[in-house]
């Protein structure tokens, strides 16, 4: 038995690997396709609450793409948390610059 | 009655990282690595607030700028970029699983998405060329075409990567019977290198859907 020996404790280990990589692609089209429609509507007021409703769909997007594709679920807990309170502050920034300026 | 004497049966040691099944604590790419990707995140969030900075500054002038770039190239460089990042996570769990074949396949066509987003982004720009919109026009395309190309040139730098991955995933042929230490860590190493060019893409990635909204959609 060699390393590379795949791991059959979990039955097809593959596929359930795949799983909640495929959920993250179909969630971010359809969170992409969320902003595509926010960014043509022009009927909700105030054009401010509308960038901060596009910057938070974008900064979920951002840390679903860290958070599954990066595999940052299984990276230690630091790496984690730098990645996700940075999007946070990040995200803050935007909203707080779009909306003073 | 059993005669088996009551010993533990002794399990070979496995490598968690290469089995697919990462073991906690263990930083996927290596930490050195995540230090590069947070350094490049950083610049581009100083790209990121200059852009939102000078919206605020002369909000006509973007608005007008935004109202001139075609959200249709912008949806399909989104969805080309997501795609593509879709196969390279998926060509990372194939590789780990020692299905390599499988891997090299979705990590080619992670490297067409990457290729047509750059044709995409081409046909994008000198469209607006045509139209008479260069980067002497004003501060909003100056800032398009400097932070898109900015972009653009990591897409391109990716796609080598993408590259050099396949060539690298090719050399990752699993061998029950395969007990080489050498050998073994010589495809741990490859497997590594495979990871840590994914994440990098997944980086250029994300980095779009900032400024895809910051762009195309506020």
């Amino acid at each position: 038995m060699s390393a590379f020996d795949t791991d059959r404790r979990t039955g097809d280990g593959v596929h359930v690997a795949m799983v909640p990589i495929v959920g993250a692609w179909v969630t971010l089209m359809a969170l992409t396709l969320l902003g595509w429609w926010l960014g043509r509507y022009d009927g909700l007021g105030t054009g401010r609450w509308l960038t901060a409703v596009i910057l938070i769909v974008t900064f979920i997007k951002v840390f679903l793409v860290g958070y599954i594709f990066m595999d940052l679920r299984h990276t230690p807990r630091p790496i984690l948390l730098a990645f996700a309170s940075g999007c946070f502050v990040v995200c803050m920034v935007l909203i707080a610059l779009a909306n003073i300026l | 009655m059993s005669n088996t004497p009551a010993t533990s049966v002794q399990r070979p040691q496995v490598d968690h990282r290469v089995r697919g099944d990462l073991g906690k604590g263990d930083a996927t790419g290596g930490y050195g690595f995540w230090g590069f990707l947070f350094c490049d995140m950083v610049v581009f969030t100083g790209f990121f607030i200059t852009a939102i900075y000078e919206r605020g500054q002369d909000p006509t002038v973007f608005a007008h700028g935004n109202a001139e770039l075609s959200m249709t190239f912008g949806v399909v460089n989104t969805v080309l970029l997501l795609s593509a990042s879709l196969f390279v996570a998926l060509a990372v769990q194939s590789i780990r699983q020692a299905r390599t074949h499988a891997g090299r396949w979705l990590l080619a066509a992670a490297g067409v998405c990457g290729t047509a987003f750059t044709v995409n982004k081409g046909f994008e720009w000198s469209a607006k060329v045509s139209a008479g919109r260069t980067p002497q026009d004003d501060f909003f395309f100056q800032l398009y075409y400097v932070l898109t190309g900015f972009h653009l040139a990591h897409v391109i730098v990716g796609v080598v990567v993408l590259c050099f991955q396949w060539h690298r995933a090719g050399r990752i042929k699993p061998v029950p019977t395969d007990t080489d230490p050498a050998r073994l860590e010589r495809m741990r190493t490859d497997q590594r290198l495979v990871e840590s060019g994914a994440n990098y893409w997944h980086l250029v990635d994300l980095l779009w859907l900032v400024l895809f909204a910051l762009f195309y959609l506020i």
